[in-house]
């Protein structure tokens, strides 16, 4: 076709068509661009500027206040009046002589001389006539001197001027000579005719000279400016000394405004925000830290870690100025404080004065405020204009309490603080600024205190890490800079906008307000979601694999993660380890996170290897083999060869003397690399038919809270809320028989136990005496009571029932009795220690056994309890055996198939047939009438087996069974696809739902057994809809009724995310067989046992088994604690599991207090060795001296509270120390403290040993207190005791009275030699004689002894393992002896003096008469016991170390004990003391002779057993064990004479 | 089946819009047939629908949760029950057929308009269900639904043009195409036109990433893998044959031979009719082949594929929550084992351990005999006797070597649906089997 103009579309509709499609591009790129440019993270970082300026300004502001102004004001008139000040006259002269003398200021200083001739002439008149002229004159002299001065300025800046002038001449002349002189060189090396190189040396000569003289002239010139301006220096000095003041005064207010400058937005800024600019610079920007070491594990490789968290955070790590640890700005709280107000004609006359300096309006009423209250408004609000918000604050002088804080330091009293937004006045609302004036200036009754809410601290994201001391800050343990956000938070840490960052609502309100505000959403694809509030100490189990490093410490005393501490322990004291493997190791050198494992069960493994009947035929020795593997399983050597002698027997094959069932245990007994280190935490049941019967028993395993409400047994059966129809009557069938049958199986494989025989001629048991036994012998400290409520202590169990278990055992009361003697006999590795109840002669001659006499109480211990609703034990009814051969059959379906199964169910094998192992092997002729006891032996091996019973206790058969349950080194990474929901969460709802309404879901009432489904803690609006949707289902929940808590979990249960999982699984573990215990066999249900755990343990629980994610970061992140450290963890470990905090303390309470000056009372002037003179740095002085904000001083008390006598709780005393009594409304509270620790108060030094401090209640209020760790049972015996000794002494110090009670054991470290305590703790003795319990036999092995030890001289500063003190060392000793001879024998004078040592203690075979209650430990003992230095000290002092101790300074250090004994200074007579006691042995062994042993025979054998040591009386000898009586004891108590009568 | 008021609140909002926008398509069309057809009765009918529509709008932005419209619970668990594999593929084939039968029906524009309107509003009905709303509202899956949409307006585009002109080559008329010669001028009717779809594509996308940006996913993971995996939504329908079929026949030698088959179609077409116009009538062969093959086998696979294979690739209905916990039986067995073990009650054939190679080979082919046999019947044998049976004209029209290569692709082409009938109806895996070699059909 040709050409044409004729087009095919119509070209105009073209034309509009582009033109609008071209704009409709346009527009949408631009709406891209503003897409792209608006990034949610800007607005953040925009109003942290905000933020900031605002600080910066308030900071300014704060500054800029009128004593800094008068501050100021004095600099300046100080400078004003130095440059008043005459100018030295004879300086003026040297200057302008020495200006004279050059020609170029020769003028100059003609016009000096002039103007000092003028000043001069003018003083002179001053002095002639002292008038009104004076001033005028005073000017012109002023004016003049300023001149003069002047003129010599100039004078030097022109003398300066020439000296450059002069100096750039020098440098020209030298740059000719160099040239000349390198023209010379070049013709010498071109070989240049003679006459040039002749005349070429010339000029070089002659620009030589031309140096030469430059040189001079500068020099001269330089000497003479550097000669004035010293002068002139000189007579200004004191002027520019002031001016520099001056300068600095002003410095930090320039700063301030600096900063303010450098913050606020401004133009420049503004352009650089817009889109495109801000790719140059813009001054937003996004704020990241990179984390090359702490990777993120991308699936294919690990990428550098990335945070941007600080993009929107950007407050979290700021810190207050000049506080490296204080949160900038703290998160939002609300604050109430109370605000006091003048007198009302006080008030109106400030406020009139205000405005009248300033005017009225804004500034008059700031003014206004600040006479009135001592504080001024900001003009705007940080987040919200209107606000009223404080920014200054005047700080309070430090008052002290007997005086009125001044008007102007109200606020700084109440405790506002700049930045504080004005909420309420008074209760009203406060919503301008104008209201707030009006509130505080025009409406308050004045004279009354005002009640003020404010709100301080700023809302999220601005707000900073609230534990700066443990994160964030570099002087923390966890710097931004190294460790970032996500390695603990979890999240997104690349993303810089809140929904894809992965935050985590802590509820699901929070969730719905997150999603109306930024879009909020549940990613799944992100796997690693940030950790809500409530798991957030999860990830301190990543690094801190040992836990009990996030325990309080000295140095960090607010605990650091008590969550998951608190759920570490529940995990431990619950045994979840026992069927959850919890493994710290990934391979043999790989750590992954906390180690729960058990240890290996060698014990278990000999007792069962004790009972094989071919065991005795393998020769004694092996017996003895085994049973030292029994009693002491840590030892190897025995253990080895028990190995070897079994494994040999094995190989034997037919002729074998063992069982094979003894030949697979063999393998058991061998060495692990690392092995597991937790005990089974449930009681051994080897030999448990020789203490219980099976009615308690069948009680018990139906439901253990039946008896005993606080046990940490679960519960296993009747837990059908779950069930109904055909799967509720299956179990309401078999359970019963399973019990029976468990019982059954226990009972026969019960081993036999030997009890162990009461005390021969012991008075007859009296529960009255075993109670006071059983109250002061220590089982407080593990055990609760109902006869003691005050003692809490769970460690152990709870002993009220106790009599209704065991009474109904015909042995029963023999059984505790040998437990109570000696608790390993029947449990080897019980954590129950031997408590040494041994007999006791008591006052009237008898002799009573007091673990009879406590046997006795605890049996009538019953509280009316009796097992109820059991079976016979021995019949079974027709229907009972149908269940049983049920259940038989379904075990026995698993071995055989249905027909031989029936086959075998009919008869049983024959007695012989023994080709058959395993379980089976006990069904041996059934046909008989033992066919009901071997069935139900059978199925209760089977079902204990099933419910891995085994993995608590020690169970004959069972001795090398594995962990039932799943794993749980790395559950918190679970894959959630893998794990089975089943219908659990149509189980909750319906659960809920009949909660509520009260529906027929509880209809078989077995709910109200379950501790769990009480009302919820706190019922909270339920915010959301989220969660309430059941698949195919019309129950629907209430949302009212739900807690946030269960919200939460609801929603993370329907979402199927690990948490829901794991709560319900711990609330109610079988509900997962909801509607499909139908589906499948009965053994194959559910048979995780249920938890008595409340709400918040099972969140503990949570948090901590979240944690194990088995993710260690690289190894320089995860925790190596020091050596010190370590020790100091592994002791704390082994001191938790055996409760050694039940009895002494191992902290003192803490009090850091904040007080006015004065308000802890006068120091007391102590005259004591100089050794004992406080050492504190001027620094920390002046730290004390220094007020806060509020007037207030700050210290930190550690030490005792004063306990009430009588009740044994903190007691309160007036300000005179006088105890308060209950209704006293007049006298101010204060507690009294015994300090254990020096402390800085007021700038002074308050010692250990000295009086008391009373602390008024307000400043322990205002600040925090840390309380003790350990000791409660001391506490809970203090009045106990005290009441006791009363009967016998009505004027006992109640002091003394801790001296009776285990001690704490703070500074033990430093007081005892490690052997000793090693050894102490494996085999502990008496050491002082009126302690009314002692320290009990604890199975520990060598090894944790030696962890202990450990602790205490790492807790202390002590050294560690072995200490080197040459006070211990012989030769020292024996130099002294020799530089001055009887050094020892007058000590030992001293010692011996019945005044003195003596008086209290034992020594050697000496007993002190008097009150047993007034004896003190052994002195014979003390050089293996204790440390030379501490004993030393302790002579000169022992209230510097023990503050209630009843042991007098029995040598003062300015009164030496008399010369008769040891003539020499106090300081020498300590010495010489602390050097016997530390050389006893030796002394004493020295002064021993053998010849009378070894004259009358020949010396062929070894010296006679020598004669027993006099046995004092028995009474003496039960108090007062020596430690190991050796031989060389014994030799050295006969053989040398003592004479201390 | 309950959808979450939280979910309906929040769907609510767009579905308000969506009727509007329905609504409002049909005013315009009501008054476009008032105004420019005059057709007062129709518009009316189309304007009350409009109003109907309306109704739902409000409904749905009442701001009740409980009034949004929806799919009665009973339709929706009938539609799941009525999705199933067979009756799904089966469904579509039948549908496909009646389409095809009836096209001269379809094609009016009044049909189609009804038909575009009931698909939308029974989208917007079940869009009111969380799962059908969670699958169809992924973002990778939102150009899909459109898609749908597109291809069934082009097909009908296609269709309609074809009905029109084979009515007119029955009546003896040239076709529509031939009318007017459609040759323009390159500036300005085809390059300015280029561009103006260019700018207006281009702000369309730019819009389209705003509002609906591309969904992140998690890190990839070679030890976890995304349950259902799934190809891109291209690849769906070969993914789909990957169930069928061992992986180097579905993945490799079928996708070769769709590759090769369309490449040799110029060469294999003997038909000289068509050239330049829509038409049906004249080419019933070639279209009845490449619409089965395109809109059946690939297709519906993709919308299969994407829609409702769900976790575990397990199938899903519409209205059914995908849940990873749901289970099937996949008791396949290969054709060996029916014959040998099922039919002649006998142990597979099979070599002593230690027996020669040869030995080995031949108790494998003895073993697979029925499954080749059946194999070379239907690659081998088939075509001959269709050739002198229903395609005896086509035979003589291309000679042996066209028909050879025709057939044995037609072949290749049936046999994903013949797989797939058998496995659907006999439980059968592979009708050969040699994993020794990896060899299987």
């Amino acid at each position: 076709m040709p050409a044409t103009e004729q087009t095919w579309r119509d070209i105009k509709l073209l034309h509009v068509v582009f033109a609008v499609s071209a704009i409709g591009l346009l527009v949408t790129t631009v709406w891209m661009l503003a897409v792209d440019h608006d990034r949610p993270w800007k607005q953040y970082a925009r109003g942290f500027r905000e933020l900031e300026t605002w600080s910066a300004l308030a900071r300014t502001k704060q500054q800029d206040l009128a004593d800094y102004r008068a501050g100021g004001a004095e600099l300046e008139k100080a400078l004003a009046d130095a440059r008043r000040s005459p100018v030295d006259a004879a300086l003026a002269e040297e200057f302008v002589a020495a200006l004279g003398a050059v020609s170029e200021d020769a003028q100059a200083a003609t016009f000096i001389e002039q103007d000092i001739r003028r000043l001069r002439a003018l003083r002179s008149d001053v002095d002639d006539k002292p008038s009104d002229a004076t001033v005028v004159v005073e000017d012109e002299r002023f004016a003049l001197r300023g001149e003069i001065l002047q003129r010599m300025r100039d004078a030097a800046q022109r003398a300066k001027f020439r000296e450059n002038l002069l100096a750039v001449a020098l440098k020209l002349r030298k740059a000719e000579l160099d040239k000349n002189r390198a023209d010379y060189e070049l013709a010498i090396a071109d070989e240049a005719p003679a006459e040039r190189v002749a005349t070429l040396l010339g000029r070089a000569g002659a620009k030589r000279s031309d140096v030469g003289d430059a040189t001079v002239a500068y020099q001269v010139a330089n000497t003479h400016r550097k000669n004035l301006e010293s002068l002139l220096s000189r007579m200004t000095g004191a002027e520019d000394v002031a001016a520099k003041a001056v300068a600095d005064h002003r410095l930090a207010l320039t700063q301030l405004d600096q900063a303010y400058q450098d913050r606020r937005a401004n133009l420049g800024k503004s352009l650089l925000e817009l889109p495109v600019l801000d790719a140059f610079n813009g001054p937003l920007k996004i704020e990241q830290v990179w984390l090359p070491n702490l990777t993120l594990n991308n699936n294919f490789r690990d990428v550098a870690r990335f945070d941007r968290c600080i993009t929107c955070h950007r407050g979290m790590a700021k810190t207050m100025p000049g506080a490296p640890q204080d949160p900038a700005y703290p998160a939002a709280e609300t604050i109430i404080v109370t605000l006091a107000t003048p007198a009302a004609g006080a008030a109106e006359q400030m406020m009139s004065d205000a405005r009248a300096a300033v005017g009225a309006g804004f500034a008059g009423d700031n003014e206004a405020l600040q006479s009135i209250y001592g504080l001024r408004l900001a003009e705007r609000g940080v987040f919200d204009a209107s606000e009223p918000t404080i920014n200054v604050v005047l700080p309070a002088p430090a008052t002290p309490y007997d005086e009125a804080i001044p008007p102007a330091a109200a606020a700084a009293a109440a405790g506002l603080q700049p930045g504080d937004v004005i909420l309420e006045i008074a209760g009203r609302r406060m919503n301008a600024r104008q209201v707030a004036v009006a509130a505080l200036l025009e409406t308050p009754g004045w004279g009354i205190p005002l009640e003020v809410t404010v709100r301080r601290g700023v809302p999220q994201p601005y707000a900073t890490h609230p534990r700066l001391d443990l994160f964030l800050s570099d002087s923390s343990p966890h710097p931004m800079m190294s460790f970032g956000c996500t390695i603990c938070h979890q999240g997104q840490g690349s993303s810089t906008s809140f929904k894809w960052a992965s935050h985590t609502p802590n509820s699901p309100k929070e969730a719905r307000e997150w999603h109306a505000e930024y879009g909020w959403f549940n990613n799944h694809h992100w796997s690693l979601p940030m950790l809500p509030d409530r798991f957030e100490q999860s990830s301190c189990l990543k690094c801190h694999h040992q836990v009990v490093d996030l325990e309080p410490s000295e140095k960090f005393p607010e605990p650091p993660a008590a969550k998951v501490v608190k759920g570490y322990h529940l995990v431990r004291q619950y045994g979840c380890y026992g069927c959850h493997e919890i493994s710290g190791w990934a391979s043999a050198d790989k750590r992954i996170g906390p180690d729960m494992r058990l240890s290996p069960n060698f014990h278990e493994v000999a007792a069962a290897l004790r009972s094989d009947p071919g065991l005795g035929k393998l020769g004694d020795e092996v017996v003895r083999w085994t049973d030292e593997v029994r009693t002491s399983p840590d030892g190897r050597a025995a253990r080895e060869r028990l190995r070897d002698v079994v494994l040999r027997d094995a190989a034997a094959g037919e002729d074998a003397l063992l069982t094979s069932r003894s030949h697979d245990l063999a393998a058991m007994l061998k060495e692990s690399d690392t092995p597991g280190s937790f005990p089974k935490v449930g009681p051994s049941l080897r030999h448990v038919a020789s203490k219980v019967g099976f009615d308690w028993t069948y009680s018990w395993l139906r439901n253990p809270q039946d008896f005993r409400p606080s046990t940490k047994m679960p519960r296993f059966f009747g837990l059908w809320d779950h069930l109904e129809g055909p799967g509720l009557e299956e179990s309401m069938r078999y359970e019963p028989i399973e019990i029976r049958s468990m019982i059954r199986y226990l009972f026969d494989a019960s081993q036999p136990f030997d009890y162990i025989p009461a005390i021969a001629g012991a008075a007859a048991a009296d529960s009255v005496r075993g109670k006071k036994v059983f109250q002061l012998k220590g089982c407080l400290a593990c055990h609760q009571h109902a006869d003691f409520p005050d003692a809490t202590s769970t460690h152990g169990p709870d002993l009220s029932r106790i009599g209704a278990k065991l009474a109904a055992h015909p042995r029963g009361r023999e059984w505790l009795y040998s437990w109570l003697r000696n608790p390993a006999k029947y449990h080897p590795k019980t954590i129950m220690p031997n408590v040494l109840l041994e007999a006791e002669k008591r006052a009237d001659g008898t002799v009573t056994d007091p673990a009879a006499d406590a046997t006795a109480y605890l049996l009538k211990s019953t509280e009316g309890w009796r097992p109820e609703a059991i079976p016979a034990a021995e019949s079974l009814t027709a229907d009972e055996r149908k269940a049983l051969d049920e259940l038989a059959m379904l075990y026995l379906k698993e071995r055989f198939p249905t027909a031989r199964a029936k086959a075998v169910l009919e008869k049983g094998f024959a007695e012989n047939q023994t080709t058959l192992r395993g379980d089976e092997q006990m069904l041996v002729g059934l046909d008989g009438p033992g066919r009901d006891a071997a069935l139900l032996s059978y199925v209760g091996k089977k079902t204990l087996g099933k419910l891995a019973c085994y993995s608590c206790h020690d169970i004959p058969g069972f001795e090398d069974a594995k962990p039932a349950g799943a794993a749980l080194a790395d559950w918190g990474r679970k894959d959630p696809s893998r794990i089975a929901f089943e219908q659990v969460s149509q189980f909750v709802m319906h659960q809920l739902a009949g909660a509520h309404d009260h529906g027929e879901h509880h209809a078989h009432g077995h709910a109200a057994d379950h501790g769990d489904e009480k009302k919820p803690e706190s019922i909270s609006p339920f915010d959301t809809e989220l969660a309430f949707l059941v698949q195919g289902d019309e129950v629907h929940v209430d949302p009212k009724n739900l807690d946030t808590d269960t919200g939460y979990f609801l929603e993370k249960l329907l979402g199927h995310e690990r948490e829901g999982f794991l709560w319900q699984k711990l609330r109610a573990p079988r509900s997962y067989d909801y509607k499909k215990a139908e589906n499948k066999t009965y053994n194959e249900r559910y048979r995780m046992p249920q938890f008595p755990f409340n709400d918040s343990q099972r969140e503990e629980v949570m948090t901590f088994v979240l944690g194990l994610v088995a993710e260690p970061p690289p190894p320089q992140f995860v925790h190596r604690p020091s050596t010190r450290e370590q020790a100091r963890l592994d002791g704390l470990v082994v001191a938790e599991q055996y409760n050694c905090r039940g009895c002494h303390t191992l902290q003192m309470d803490r009090w850091d207090i904040e007080f006015r000056p004065g308000g802890l009372g006068e120091p007391v002037e102590m005259a004591d060795y100089p050794f004992f003179s406080p050492h504190f740095t001027p620094d920390q002085v002046a730290k004390s001296l220094k007020a806060d904000s509020q007037g207030r001083l700050q210290t930190s008390l550690v030490g005792m509270p004063t306990l009430d006598p009588e009740t044994g709780r903190p007691q309160l005393v007036d300000e005179d120390g006088v105890p308060m009594e209950e209704d006293d409304d007049e006298a101010i509270p204060h507690r009294s403290v015994m300090l254990w620790r020096d402390v800085l108060v007021d700038g002074e030094a308050r010692q250990v040993g000295g009086p008391n401090i009373l602390v008024p209640e307000a400043a322990i209020r205002a600040g925090s207190h840390y309380p003790a760790v350990g000791g409660d049972l001391a506490r809970l015996l203090y009045p106990v005791v005290i009441a006791d000794e009363k009967e016998i002494n009505p004027n006992v110090k109640p002091e003394d009275a801790w001296g009776w009670l285990p001690p704490p054991l703070v500074g033990e470290g430093k007081k005892v030699q490690s052997p000793w305590l090693h050894r102490f703790l494996l085999n502990p003795h008496t050491i002082r004689p009126p302690a009314v319990l002692r320290m009990p036999k604890f199975n520990f092995d060598a090894a944790q002894a030696a962890k202990l030890v450990n602790y205490f001289a790492a807790t202390d500063g002590a050294d560690f393992p072995y200490v080197y003190d040459p006070r211990l060392d012989t030769t020292a000793m024996e130099s002294k002896e020799e530089a001055r001879p009887g050094h020892l024998a007058g000590a030992l004078k001293i010692v011996t003096n019945t005044n003195y040592c003596v008086k209290c203690h034992l020594v050697g075979d000496y007993s002190p008469p008097g009150n047993p209650k007034a004896l003190a430990p052994q002195l014979e003992a003390v050089h293996e016991r204790l440390l030379p230095g501490y004993v030393h000290d302790w002579i000169a002092n022992p209230k510097r170390f023990l503050p209630y101790t009843g042991m007098p300074v029995n040598i003062p250090f300015d009164k030496p004990v008399s010369q008769d004994l040891y003539a020499g200074t106090s300081e020498e007579q300590v010495s010489a003391i602390t050097d016997l006691l530390m050389h006893f042995d030796l002394f004493a062994k020295r002064n021993l002779s053998l010849e009378a042993y070894l004259k009358p025979e020949p010396p062929a054998g070894p010296p006679p057993a020598p004669p027993p040591a006099p046995a004092a009386d028995p009474a003496e000898e039960a108090a007062a064990p020596r430690p190991a009586a050796t031989d060389a004891a014994a030799i050295r108590s006969s053989g040398e004479p003592r004479a201390l009568e | 089946m309950h959808s979450d008021p939280f979910f309906l609140t929040n769907v609510a909002g767009f579905l308000g819009g969506y009727y509007v926008f329905i609504a409002a398509m049909n005013g315009v069309f009501a008054f476009l047939l008032w105004k420019q057809y005059g057709q007062t009765g129709r518009a009316v009918t189309w304007a009350a629908f409009s109003a109907v529509l309306m109704v739902l709008a409000s409904l749905a932005l009442s701001g009740s949760s409980a009034l949004v419209p929806a799919l009665p619970a009973g339709v929706r668990s009938l539609v799941n029950t009525l999705s199933g594999p067979v009756l799904y593929s089966l469904g579509t084939v039948g549908l496909c057929t009646v389409l095809f039968v009836f096209r001269a029906y379809f094609v009016q524009p009044v049909v189609a308009w009804t038909i575009l309107n009931a698909a939308l509003v029974l989208m917007g009905l079940a869009m009111a269900d969380q799962n059908f709303a969670a699958i169809v509202m992924k973002p990778d899956n939102v150009p899909i639904v459109g898609l749908v949409f597109l291809l069934a307006f082009f097909t009908w585009v296609a269709t309609k043009q074809a009905v029109v002109n084979d009515e007119r080559t029955a009546r003896g008329e040239p076709p529509m195409e031939k009318l007017d010669d459609e040759k323009v001028l390159v500036w300005p009717d085809l390059v300015y036109t280029e561009l103006i779809c260019m700018v207006a594509v281009s702000a369309f996308l730019l819009v389209w990433a705003i509002c609906l940006p591309a969904p992140l996913e998690e890190p990839a993971s070679s030890v976890k893998t995304p349950n259902p995996s799934k190809a891109p939504w291209y690849f769906l329908g070969l993914q789909e044959m990957l169930v069928y079929f061992d992986p180097w026949y579905a993945g490799v030698v079928l996708p070769s031979f769709v590759i090769f088959g369309l490449m040799a179609m110029p060469y294999l077409d003997y038909n000289k009719k068509g050239n330049g116009y829509y038409t049906i009538a004249e080419r019933k062969f070639a279209y009845i082949t490449f619409q089965f093959g395109f809109l059946v086998l690939w297709i519906t696979l993709i919308i299969l594929g994407t829609f409702l294979r769900g976790p575990n690739w397990n199938f899903f209905g519409p209205f059914e929550y995908w849940t990873p916990y749901k289970v099937e039986v996949l008791n396949n067995v290969d054709l060996n084992q029916m014959f040998w073990v099922n039919w002649l009650d006998m142990p597979l054939p099979r070599a002593a351990a230690d027996a020669p190679g040869y030995m080995q080979f031949g108790m494998i082919v003895l073993r697979e005999l029925p499954g080749l046999l059946l194999l070379g019947f239907y690659f081998v044998a088939l075509p001959p006797l269709m050739a002198v049976t229903v395609f005896r004209g086509m035979f003589a029209k291309m000679g042996l070597i066209r028909y050879m290569i025709m057939s044995s692709l037609m072949l290749l082409m049936l046999s994903l649906p013949l797989k797939m009938v058998v496995r659907w109806t006999l439980n059968l895996k592979y009708i050969v089997s040699i994993p020794e070699f990896k060899l299987n059909f």
